[in-house]
Protein backbone atom coordinates (compact mmCIF):
# COMPACT_ATOMS: atom_id res chain seq x y z
CA UNK A 1 0.00 0.00 0.00
CA UNK A 2 1.38 3.34 -1.25
CA UNK A 3 -0.03 6.35 0.31
CA UNK A 4 0.87 10.05 0.31
CA UNK A 5 1.56 11.53 4.12
CA UNK A 6 -1.90 13.43 3.39
CA UNK A 7 -3.81 10.35 2.04
CA UNK A 8 -2.16 8.55 5.26
CA UNK A 9 -3.25 11.91 7.26
CA UNK A 10 -6.79 11.22 5.85
CA UNK A 11 -7.12 7.38 6.71
CA UNK A 12 -6.14 7.24 10.06
CA UNK A 13 -7.20 10.76 11.13
CA UNK A 14 -3.92 11.59 12.53
CA UNK A 15 -2.94 15.31 12.67
CA UNK A 16 -0.11 16.62 10.57
CA UNK A 17 2.18 17.76 13.20
CA UNK A 18 1.96 21.22 12.13
CA UNK A 19 5.43 22.96 11.30
CA UNK A 20 5.49 26.45 13.26
CA UNK A 21 6.77 28.91 10.57
CA UNK A 22 10.66 28.56 10.14
CA UNK A 23 13.33 30.25 11.56
CA UNK A 24 14.91 31.66 8.89
CA UNK A 25 18.42 33.02 9.35
CA UNK A 26 18.62 35.19 11.80
CA UNK A 27 21.46 36.45 10.79
CA UNK A 28 19.64 37.64 7.61
CA UNK A 29 22.69 36.33 5.71
CA UNK A 30 22.17 36.47 2.01
CA UNK A 31 22.43 32.63 0.82
CA UNK A 32 25.22 33.70 -1.60
CA UNK A 33 26.76 34.70 2.29
CA UNK A 34 25.92 31.25 3.47
CA UNK A 35 27.58 29.51 0.92
CA UNK A 36 30.81 31.92 0.81
CA UNK A 37 31.21 31.06 4.63
CA UNK A 38 30.18 27.44 4.74
CA UNK A 39 32.77 27.28 1.62
CA UNK A 40 35.50 29.13 4.19
CA UNK A 41 34.72 26.40 6.83
CA UNK A 42 35.47 23.76 4.37
CA UNK A 43 38.76 25.77 3.91
CA UNK A 44 39.57 25.83 7.27
CA UNK A 45 38.90 22.12 7.93
CA UNK A 46 41.05 21.39 5.28
CA UNK A 47 44.09 24.13 6.56
CA UNK A 48 43.65 21.94 9.49
CA UNK A 49 44.08 18.95 8.04
CA UNK A 50 47.01 19.90 5.59
CA UNK A 51 48.91 20.73 8.92
CA UNK A 52 48.82 17.12 10.08
CA UNK A 53 51.34 14.81 9.28
CA UNK A 54 50.01 12.03 7.47
CA UNK A 55 52.92 9.05 7.47
CA UNK A 56 52.93 7.52 3.59
CA UNK A 57 51.40 4.03 4.80
CA UNK A 58 48.24 5.77 6.50
CA UNK A 59 45.39 4.20 4.09
CA UNK A 60 41.97 5.84 4.42
CA UNK A 61 39.75 4.41 7.17
CA UNK A 62 37.23 2.37 4.72
CA UNK A 63 36.95 -0.93 3.71
CA UNK A 64 35.84 -2.67 0.80
CA UNK A 65 35.06 -6.15 0.91
CA UNK A 66 35.67 -7.92 -2.20
CA UNK A 67 32.24 -10.46 -2.03
CA UNK B 1 -6.98 6.07 28.26
CA UNK B 2 -8.85 4.07 31.65
CA UNK B 3 -6.33 2.19 33.80
CA UNK B 4 -3.28 3.30 32.38
CA UNK B 5 -1.27 6.38 34.32
CA UNK B 6 2.26 7.39 34.72
CA UNK B 7 3.28 4.31 36.58
CA UNK B 8 2.55 2.95 32.68
CA UNK B 9 3.54 5.16 30.63
CA UNK B 10 7.12 5.46 32.28
CA UNK B 11 7.40 2.33 33.24
CA UNK B 12 10.86 0.42 31.93
CA UNK B 13 10.63 -2.78 29.36
CA UNK B 14 10.73 -5.29 31.70
CA UNK B 15 7.95 -3.69 33.88
CA UNK B 16 5.58 -3.52 30.65
CA UNK B 17 6.86 -7.15 30.00
CA UNK B 18 5.77 -8.25 33.62
CA UNK B 19 2.38 -6.21 34.01
CA UNK B 20 1.69 -8.06 30.34
CA UNK B 21 3.00 -11.46 31.51
CA UNK B 22 0.71 -11.43 34.30
CA UNK B 23 -2.49 -9.96 32.22
CA UNK B 24 -2.81 -6.73 33.91
CA UNK B 25 -3.55 -5.24 30.32
CA UNK B 26 -3.26 -6.70 27.37
CA UNK B 27 -1.06 -5.68 24.19
CA UNK B 28 -3.39 -4.51 22.35
CA UNK B 29 -4.76 -2.12 25.50
CA UNK B 30 -1.34 -0.99 26.31
CA UNK B 31 -0.58 0.07 21.86
CA UNK B 32 -3.81 1.54 22.23
CA UNK B 33 -2.86 3.65 25.46
CA UNK B 34 0.84 4.94 24.03
CA UNK B 35 -0.77 5.91 20.61
CA UNK B 36 -3.69 8.03 22.28
CA UNK B 37 -0.41 9.51 24.32
CA UNK B 38 1.72 9.79 21.58
CA UNK B 39 -0.78 11.15 18.91
CA UNK B 40 -2.18 13.24 22.14
CA UNK B 41 0.62 14.92 23.23
CA UNK B 42 3.61 14.18 20.70
CA UNK B 43 2.65 17.63 18.63
CA UNK B 44 3.31 19.45 21.67
CA UNK B 45 6.88 18.50 21.21
CA UNK B 46 6.85 18.22 18.18
CA UNK B 47 7.50 14.81 18.26
CA UNK B 48 5.54 12.88 15.89
CA UNK B 49 6.22 12.48 12.08
CA UNK B 50 3.36 10.10 11.65
CA UNK B 51 0.96 8.10 13.59
CA UNK B 52 0.61 4.30 12.86
CA UNK B 53 -2.37 3.22 15.44
CA UNK B 54 -3.66 1.26 12.67
CA UNK B 55 -0.83 -1.64 11.90
CA UNK B 56 0.07 -0.96 15.66
CA UNK B 57 -2.93 -2.41 17.11
CA UNK B 58 -3.24 -5.32 14.26
CA UNK B 59 0.36 -6.57 15.37
CA UNK B 60 -0.91 -5.69 19.15
CA UNK B 61 -3.34 -8.19 17.98
CA UNK B 62 -1.20 -10.76 16.60
CA UNK B 63 0.86 -10.36 19.74
CA UNK B 64 -2.06 -11.13 22.28
CA UNK B 65 -3.02 -13.82 20.31
CA UNK B 66 0.62 -14.96 20.53
CA UNK B 67 0.78 -14.98 24.20
CA UNK B 68 -2.94 -16.62 24.75
CA UNK B 69 -1.03 -19.37 23.02
CA UNK B 70 2.18 -19.56 24.89
CA UNK B 71 4.63 -18.54 22.07
CA UNK B 72 7.17 -16.60 24.12
CA UNK B 73 9.41 -14.15 21.89
CA UNK B 74 11.31 -12.45 24.75
CA UNK B 75 10.84 -9.05 26.74
CA UNK B 76 10.38 -7.61 23.75
CA UNK B 77 6.73 -8.83 22.97
CA UNK B 78 3.96 -6.85 23.23
CA UNK B 79 6.17 -3.36 23.48
CA UNK B 80 4.93 -0.28 21.78
CA UNK B 81 8.04 1.82 20.51
CA UNK B 82 8.62 4.74 17.99
CA UNK B 83 11.15 5.36 15.36
CA UNK B 84 12.95 7.79 13.85
CA UNK B 85 11.58 8.99 10.67
CA UNK B 86 14.89 8.09 8.95
CA UNK B 87 13.88 4.65 8.72
CA UNK B 88 11.53 2.83 6.39
CA UNK B 89 8.72 1.29 7.16
CA UNK B 90 6.54 -0.48 4.00
CA UNK B 91 3.83 1.48 2.44
CA UNK B 92 4.07 4.01 4.81
CA UNK B 93 5.69 7.73 4.26
CA UNK B 94 9.36 7.96 5.28
CA UNK B 95 9.66 11.57 5.17
CA UNK B 96 13.31 11.81 6.17
CA UNK B 97 12.65 15.48 8.42
CA UNK B 98 12.38 16.83 5.25
CA UNK B 99 10.15 18.74 3.07
CA UNK B 100 11.27 17.46 -0.41
CA UNK B 101 10.43 13.68 0.80
CA UNK B 102 7.70 14.04 2.67
CA UNK B 103 5.83 12.12 -0.19
CA UNK B 104 8.30 9.43 0.31
CA UNK B 105 7.25 5.56 0.32
CA UNK B 106 9.36 2.69 0.40
CA UNK B 107 8.13 -0.75 0.14
CA UNK B 108 10.29 -2.68 2.43
CA UNK B 109 10.97 -2.19 6.20
CA UNK B 110 14.31 -1.08 7.57
CA UNK B 111 16.19 -4.15 8.99
CA UNK B 112 16.06 -2.81 12.56
CA UNK B 113 12.22 -1.87 12.17
CA UNK B 114 12.01 -5.82 10.71
CA UNK B 115 13.94 -7.10 13.64
CA UNK B 116 11.80 -5.60 16.42
CA UNK B 117 8.90 -7.04 14.66
CA UNK B 118 10.57 -10.21 14.57
CA UNK B 119 10.53 -10.38 18.32
CA UNK B 120 6.96 -8.50 18.92
CA UNK B 121 7.69 -5.02 19.17
CA UNK B 122 4.75 -2.80 18.43
CA UNK B 123 5.75 0.10 16.51
CA UNK B 124 3.32 2.99 16.79
CA UNK B 125 4.56 6.02 15.10
CA UNK B 126 7.60 7.33 12.95
CA UNK B 127 9.32 10.23 15.20
CA UNK B 128 10.11 13.81 14.36
CA UNK B 129 14.02 14.22 13.23
CA UNK B 130 16.19 17.37 11.64
CA UNK B 131 15.68 17.20 7.60
CA UNK B 132 18.34 14.62 6.73
CA UNK B 133 20.16 14.85 10.32
CA UNK B 134 21.42 17.80 10.15
CA UNK B 135 23.47 16.75 6.58
CA UNK B 136 25.40 19.81 5.38
CA UNK B 137 25.23 21.50 9.27
CA UNK B 138 22.68 23.38 10.35
CA UNK B 139 21.87 26.57 12.97
CA UNK B 140 18.61 26.32 14.22
CA UNK B 141 16.85 23.86 16.10
CA UNK B 142 13.84 24.81 13.25
CA UNK B 143 15.73 22.65 10.53
CA UNK B 144 12.92 20.24 10.44
CA UNK B 145 9.42 19.66 8.63
CA UNK B 146 8.12 19.35 11.34
CA UNK B 147 9.28 22.38 13.58
CA UNK B 148 12.10 22.40 15.94
CA UNK B 149 11.75 19.33 18.61
CA UNK B 150 10.58 20.69 21.62
CA UNK B 151 11.95 19.35 25.15
CA UNK B 152 9.69 17.87 27.84
CA UNK B 153 11.55 19.47 30.33
CA UNK B 154 11.36 22.74 29.03
CA UNK B 155 9.29 23.80 26.02
CA UNK B 156 11.46 26.55 24.78
CA UNK B 157 14.48 24.42 25.00
CA UNK B 158 15.27 22.22 22.12
CA UNK B 159 15.01 18.67 22.51
CA UNK B 160 18.22 18.36 20.68
CA UNK B 161 19.15 16.39 17.48
CA UNK B 162 19.12 15.10 14.79
CA UNK B 163 17.02 11.99 16.94
CA UNK B 164 15.24 14.92 18.30
CA UNK B 165 11.28 12.79 18.64
CA UNK B 166 13.36 9.89 19.73
CA UNK B 167 14.37 11.75 23.01
CA UNK B 168 11.09 13.85 23.52
CA UNK B 169 8.95 10.73 23.09
CA UNK B 170 10.70 8.49 25.68
CA UNK B 171 11.45 11.52 27.97
CA UNK B 172 7.58 12.09 27.78
CA UNK B 173 6.48 8.49 28.43
CA UNK B 174 5.00 8.81 25.21
CA UNK B 175 6.78 5.62 24.22
CA UNK B 176 8.61 3.22 26.14
CA UNK B 177 11.37 3.32 23.95
CA UNK B 178 12.72 4.62 20.32
CA UNK B 179 15.18 4.19 17.89
CA UNK B 180 17.20 7.18 16.85
CA UNK B 181 20.61 7.23 14.60
CA UNK B 182 23.96 9.17 14.98
CA UNK B 183 26.37 10.18 12.42
CA UNK B 184 27.78 12.63 15.23
CA UNK B 185 25.84 13.29 18.06
CA UNK B 186 22.54 12.30 17.07
CA UNK B 187 21.40 10.21 19.80
CA UNK B 188 23.67 11.33 22.85
CA UNK B 189 22.55 14.72 22.53
CA UNK B 190 18.77 14.76 22.06
CA UNK B 191 19.44 11.58 25.06
CA UNK B 192 21.45 13.89 27.09
CA UNK B 193 19.05 16.64 26.60
CA UNK B 194 15.82 15.09 27.50
CA UNK B 195 17.13 12.76 30.90
CA UNK B 196 17.18 9.24 29.10
CA UNK B 197 19.57 6.32 28.59
CA UNK B 198 20.65 5.99 24.69
CA UNK B 199 23.10 4.30 23.36
CA UNK B 200 25.52 4.80 20.23
CA UNK B 201 26.53 1.35 18.93
CA UNK B 202 30.02 0.06 17.64
CA UNK B 203 29.67 0.97 13.97
CA UNK B 204 28.41 -1.69 11.86
CA UNK B 205 27.06 -3.75 14.85
CA UNK B 206 23.42 -2.63 13.62
CA UNK B 207 22.16 -2.94 10.61
CA UNK B 208 21.46 0.46 8.20
CA UNK B 209 19.54 -1.17 5.72
CA UNK B 210 16.35 0.83 5.38
CA UNK B 211 18.29 3.89 7.27
CA UNK B 212 18.40 7.26 5.03
CA UNK B 213 22.20 7.33 4.73
CA UNK B 214 24.72 10.23 5.51
CA UNK B 215 27.75 8.79 6.27
CA UNK B 216 28.39 5.83 4.90
CA UNK B 217 31.07 5.20 7.07
CA UNK B 218 29.80 7.17 10.55
CA UNK B 219 26.48 5.80 10.63
CA UNK B 220 24.51 4.21 13.03
CA UNK B 221 21.19 2.83 14.39
CA UNK B 222 20.94 2.79 18.22
CA UNK B 223 17.78 3.10 20.86
CA UNK B 224 16.84 5.55 23.49
CA UNK B 225 14.96 4.35 26.55
CA UNK B 226 14.33 4.27 30.37
CA UNK B 227 17.35 2.46 31.30
CA UNK B 228 20.96 0.58 30.34
CA UNK B 229 18.81 -2.54 31.18
CA UNK B 230 16.36 -1.25 28.45
CA UNK B 231 18.83 -0.57 26.18
CA UNK B 232 20.59 -3.71 26.34
CA UNK B 233 16.97 -5.36 25.35
CA UNK B 234 16.52 -3.40 22.47
CA UNK B 235 20.41 -3.76 21.16
CA UNK B 236 19.72 -7.51 21.74
CA UNK B 237 16.66 -7.52 18.60
CA UNK B 238 18.25 -5.18 17.17
CA UNK B 239 21.90 -6.52 16.35
CA UNK B 240 23.31 -8.80 14.33
CA UNK B 241 25.36 -9.18 10.60
CA UNK B 242 23.26 -8.28 7.46
CA UNK B 243 24.35 -8.66 3.72
CA UNK B 244 21.82 -5.98 3.30
CA UNK B 245 24.21 -3.33 4.85
CA UNK B 246 27.69 -3.32 3.03
CA UNK B 247 29.19 -1.65 6.48
CA UNK B 248 27.85 -4.45 8.58
CA UNK B 249 30.76 -6.21 10.90
CA UNK B 250 28.77 -9.26 10.71
CA UNK B 251 28.57 -9.25 14.51
CA UNK B 252 26.23 -10.83 16.55
CA UNK B 253 24.97 -9.14 20.30
CA UNK B 254 23.43 -11.35 23.23
CA UNK B 255 22.85 -8.91 26.12
CA UNK B 256 24.96 -10.44 28.85
CA UNK B 257 26.19 -7.88 31.41
CA UNK B 258 26.42 -10.57 34.23
CA UNK B 259 29.40 -11.67 32.45
CA UNK B 260 30.98 -8.38 32.16
CA UNK B 261 34.54 -8.11 34.06
CA UNK B 262 33.68 -7.11 37.48
CA UNK B 263 33.65 -3.46 37.67
CA UNK B 264 36.93 -3.68 40.13
CA UNK B 265 38.69 -4.85 37.19
CA UNK B 266 37.48 -1.86 35.17
CA UNK B 267 39.82 1.34 34.44
CA UNK B 268 38.31 4.30 33.84
CA UNK B 269 40.00 7.10 32.23
CA UNK B 270 38.89 10.63 32.89
CA UNK B 271 40.15 13.95 32.46
CA UNK B 272 38.88 16.38 35.42
CA UNK B 273 39.25 19.13 32.97
CA UNK B 274 36.08 18.07 31.11
CA UNK B 275 34.21 18.11 34.49
CA UNK B 276 35.72 21.41 35.81
CA UNK B 277 36.55 23.55 33.17
CA UNK B 278 35.08 22.17 29.92
CA UNK B 279 31.63 21.95 31.66
CA UNK B 280 28.99 24.61 31.90
CA UNK B 281 29.43 26.28 35.85
CA UNK B 282 25.56 25.13 36.64
CA UNK B 283 26.35 21.84 35.60
CA UNK B 284 30.15 20.96 37.31
CA UNK B 285 28.50 20.00 40.68
CA UNK B 286 26.65 17.08 39.29
CA UNK B 287 28.51 15.82 36.47
CA UNK B 288 31.62 15.56 39.86
CA UNK B 289 29.50 13.68 41.58
CA UNK B 290 28.96 11.30 38.86
CA UNK B 291 32.77 10.60 38.62
CA UNK B 292 32.64 10.42 42.23
CA UNK B 293 29.46 7.72 42.01
CA UNK B 294 31.63 5.66 39.41
CA UNK B 295 34.24 5.91 42.02
CA UNK B 296 32.55 4.29 44.56
CA UNK B 297 31.14 1.32 42.42
CA UNK B 298 34.95 0.48 42.64
CA UNK B 299 35.65 1.46 39.50
CA UNK B 300 40.03 2.01 38.82
CA UNK B 301 39.75 5.93 38.02
CA UNK B 302 42.71 6.90 35.11
CA UNK B 303 43.26 10.12 34.48
CA UNK B 304 43.42 10.46 30.93
CA UNK B 305 43.31 12.70 27.77
CA UNK B 306 42.84 12.07 23.51
CA UNK B 307 45.15 12.31 21.83
CA UNK B 308 46.53 15.05 19.55
CA UNK B 309 44.19 15.32 16.27
CA UNK B 310 41.88 17.61 14.61
CA UNK B 311 38.81 15.60 15.52
CA UNK B 312 36.46 18.05 14.74
CA UNK B 313 37.77 19.04 11.05
CA UNK B 314 38.16 15.61 10.53
CA UNK B 315 34.76 14.44 11.70
CA UNK B 316 33.52 17.64 9.53
CA UNK B 317 34.85 16.98 6.56
CA UNK B 318 34.18 13.80 5.79
CA UNK B 319 30.12 14.14 7.11
CA UNK B 320 30.48 17.16 4.81
CA UNK B 321 32.05 15.37 1.49
CA UNK B 322 29.67 12.04 1.98
CA UNK B 323 26.44 14.01 2.88
CA UNK B 324 26.69 15.66 -0.21
CA UNK B 325 27.38 12.99 -2.44
CA UNK B 326 24.44 10.93 -0.99
CA UNK B 327 22.23 14.12 -1.35
CA UNK B 328 23.68 15.07 -4.90
CA UNK B 329 20.97 14.72 -6.79
CA UNK B 330 18.63 16.52 -4.12
CA UNK B 331 21.55 19.46 -4.78
CA UNK B 332 21.89 19.65 -8.37
CA UNK B 333 18.30 19.60 -8.99
CA UNK B 334 17.37 22.75 -6.80
CA UNK B 335 14.88 21.06 -4.71
CA UNK B 336 17.54 21.64 -1.92
CA UNK B 337 16.79 24.76 -1.50
CA UNK B 338 12.97 23.57 -0.11
CA UNK B 339 14.99 22.45 3.23
CA UNK B 340 14.13 24.62 6.33
CA UNK B 341 17.65 25.65 7.47
CA UNK B 342 19.58 28.17 4.97
CA UNK B 343 23.12 27.20 6.44
CA UNK B 344 21.86 23.84 5.85
CA UNK B 345 21.61 24.32 2.24
CA UNK B 346 24.66 26.33 1.70
CA UNK B 347 26.87 23.40 3.59
CA UNK B 348 24.94 20.68 1.44
CA UNK B 349 26.07 22.58 -1.89
CA UNK B 350 29.54 23.92 -0.40
CA UNK B 351 29.79 19.83 0.12
CA UNK B 352 30.24 19.02 -3.20
CA UNK B 353 33.11 20.93 -4.06
CA UNK B 354 35.57 18.83 -1.89
CA UNK B 355 38.35 17.54 -4.06
CA UNK B 356 38.68 13.99 -3.97
CA UNK B 357 42.41 14.48 -2.21
CA UNK B 358 41.43 16.07 0.44
CA UNK B 359 38.57 13.56 1.72
CA UNK B 360 41.29 11.38 1.29
CA UNK B 361 43.32 12.58 3.12
CA UNK B 362 40.66 13.37 6.19
CA UNK B 363 39.79 9.45 5.78
CA UNK B 364 43.73 8.84 6.37
CA UNK B 365 43.94 10.67 9.50
CA UNK B 366 40.89 9.29 10.62
CA UNK B 367 42.73 5.53 10.46
CA UNK B 368 45.48 7.31 12.30
CA UNK B 369 43.21 8.33 14.89
CA UNK B 370 41.46 4.98 15.07
CA UNK B 371 45.38 3.58 15.62
CA UNK B 372 46.20 6.11 18.40
CA UNK B 373 42.64 5.41 20.25
CA UNK B 374 43.70 1.84 20.21
CA UNK B 375 46.75 2.43 22.06
CA UNK B 376 44.59 4.76 24.69
CA UNK B 377 42.45 1.33 25.51
CA UNK B 378 45.06 -0.18 26.00
CA UNK B 379 46.01 1.92 29.41
CA UNK B 380 41.79 1.75 29.76
CA UNK B 381 38.62 0.01 29.64
CA UNK B 382 36.30 2.83 29.40
CA UNK B 383 36.36 7.03 29.09
CA UNK B 384 33.99 8.87 30.75
CA UNK B 385 33.61 12.54 29.90
CA UNK B 386 30.37 14.98 30.13
CA UNK B 387 27.86 13.83 27.26
CA UNK B 388 27.36 17.56 26.58
CA UNK B 389 28.74 20.54 28.76
CA UNK B 390 25.74 22.40 29.48
CA UNK B 391 21.87 21.65 29.51
CA UNK B 392 19.82 21.67 26.46
CA UNK B 393 20.12 24.88 24.10
CA UNK B 394 17.20 27.60 23.73
CA UNK B 395 15.28 27.00 20.94
CA UNK B 396 15.90 30.23 19.01
CA UNK B 397 19.49 30.06 20.21
CA UNK B 398 21.74 30.17 17.06
CA UNK B 399 23.33 26.14 17.37
CA UNK B 400 27.01 27.13 15.69
CA UNK B 401 28.09 29.80 18.70
CA UNK B 402 29.75 29.39 21.49
CA UNK B 403 27.66 29.34 24.32
CA UNK B 404 29.85 30.80 26.70
CA UNK B 405 32.04 33.71 26.25
CA UNK B 406 34.65 32.29 28.75
CA UNK B 407 37.67 31.15 27.30
CA UNK B 408 38.67 27.55 25.98
CA UNK B 409 40.09 25.20 28.76
CA UNK B 410 43.76 25.02 27.61
CA UNK B 411 44.08 21.32 28.19
CA UNK B 412 41.64 19.42 25.78
CA UNK B 413 41.40 16.54 28.28
CA UNK B 414 38.54 14.34 26.48
CA UNK B 415 36.39 17.16 25.19
CA UNK B 416 36.37 16.11 21.71
CA UNK B 417 35.31 12.72 22.27
CA UNK B 418 32.19 12.93 20.38
CA UNK B 419 33.38 13.58 17.47
CA UNK B 420 37.00 11.09 18.21
CA UNK B 421 34.28 8.16 19.13
CA UNK B 422 32.12 8.62 16.19
CA UNK B 423 35.18 8.65 13.70
CA UNK B 424 36.37 5.31 15.73
CA UNK B 425 33.56 4.13 15.43
CA UNK B 426 33.39 3.48 19.39
CA UNK B 427 30.27 2.59 21.52
CA UNK B 428 28.73 5.13 23.60
CA UNK B 429 26.27 5.01 26.10
CA UNK B 430 24.77 7.94 27.71
CA UNK B 431 23.50 8.27 31.52
CA UNK B 432 21.30 10.78 32.94
CA UNK B 433 23.32 12.10 36.00
CA UNK B 434 21.45 15.37 37.29
CA UNK B 435 20.37 18.69 36.57
CA UNK B 436 21.57 22.29 35.44
CA UNK B 437 19.31 25.03 34.91
CA UNK B 438 16.53 22.68 35.97
CA UNK B 439 17.17 20.66 32.80
CA UNK B 440 18.86 17.09 32.59
CA UNK B 441 22.66 16.63 32.11
CA UNK B 442 24.24 13.34 31.41
CA UNK B 443 27.86 11.43 31.10
CA UNK B 444 28.51 9.41 28.66
CA UNK B 445 30.45 6.48 28.78
CA UNK B 446 33.20 5.12 25.44
CA UNK B 447 34.82 2.16 25.11
CA UNK B 448 36.33 -0.34 22.84
CA UNK B 449 34.60 -1.44 19.92
CA UNK B 450 32.16 -4.06 20.61
CA UNK B 451 32.42 -3.48 24.60
CA UNK B 452 28.96 -2.83 24.79
CA UNK B 453 27.89 -5.42 27.37
CA UNK B 454 31.01 -3.52 29.17
CA UNK B 455 29.02 -0.01 28.93
CA UNK B 456 25.62 -1.48 30.39
CA UNK B 457 27.13 -3.30 32.93
CA UNK B 458 28.92 -0.34 34.54
CA UNK B 459 25.48 1.22 33.03
CA UNK B 460 23.06 -0.61 34.65
CA UNK B 461 25.55 -0.37 38.64
CA UNK B 462 25.64 3.41 37.71
CA UNK B 463 21.90 3.36 38.03
CA UNK B 464 21.11 0.90 40.41
CA UNK B 465 22.63 3.55 42.60
CA UNK B 466 21.12 6.48 41.50
CA UNK B 467 17.80 7.29 40.23
CA UNK B 468 18.41 10.11 37.90
CA UNK B 469 16.91 7.99 34.82
CA UNK B 470 13.70 7.80 36.57
CA UNK B 471 13.12 11.41 36.92
CA UNK B 472 10.48 12.59 34.85
CA UNK B 473 9.36 16.06 32.83
CA UNK B 474 5.93 17.82 34.19
CA UNK B 475 4.15 16.20 31.41
CA UNK B 476 0.29 17.01 32.20
CA UNK B 477 -2.02 14.76 29.83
Amino acid sequence: MKLTRRETVTLLGVPVVAAPAQVRDQAAETPEQLLAAARQRLKRNLETLGKFPTPHDAEPAFQFKAQ
Amino acid sequence: MAGFDDEVFFATIGELHSRLMAREFSAVELARAFADRLEKLGPRYNALALGLREPALRQARQVDDELKRRRLRGSLQGIPYGAKDLLSVAGWPTAWGARPYVKQVFDYDATAVRKLSRVGAVLIGKLAMVELAGAGGYRYASASVTGPGLNPWDTTRWSGGSSSGSGAAVAAGLVPFALGSETWGSIVTPAAYCGVTGLRPTYGLVSRYGAMALSWTMDKIGPLCRSAEDCGLVLNAIAGGDSQDPGSAGKSFYYAPQFARPLKELRLGFAPVDFEQWAEPAARADFLKAVETLRGLGLQMKETSLPDFPYGAVAGLIIDTEGSAVFEELITSGKVEELADAKQIAGLKAGLEVPAKDYLRAMRVRRLIQQQLRKLFIEVDLLVSPARFGPASRISEPLDRPRSQAPRPKERGLSDLGAAGNLAGLPALVLPCGFAESLPIAIQLVGRPFSENTLLAVGREFQRVTDWHRRRPPVSP
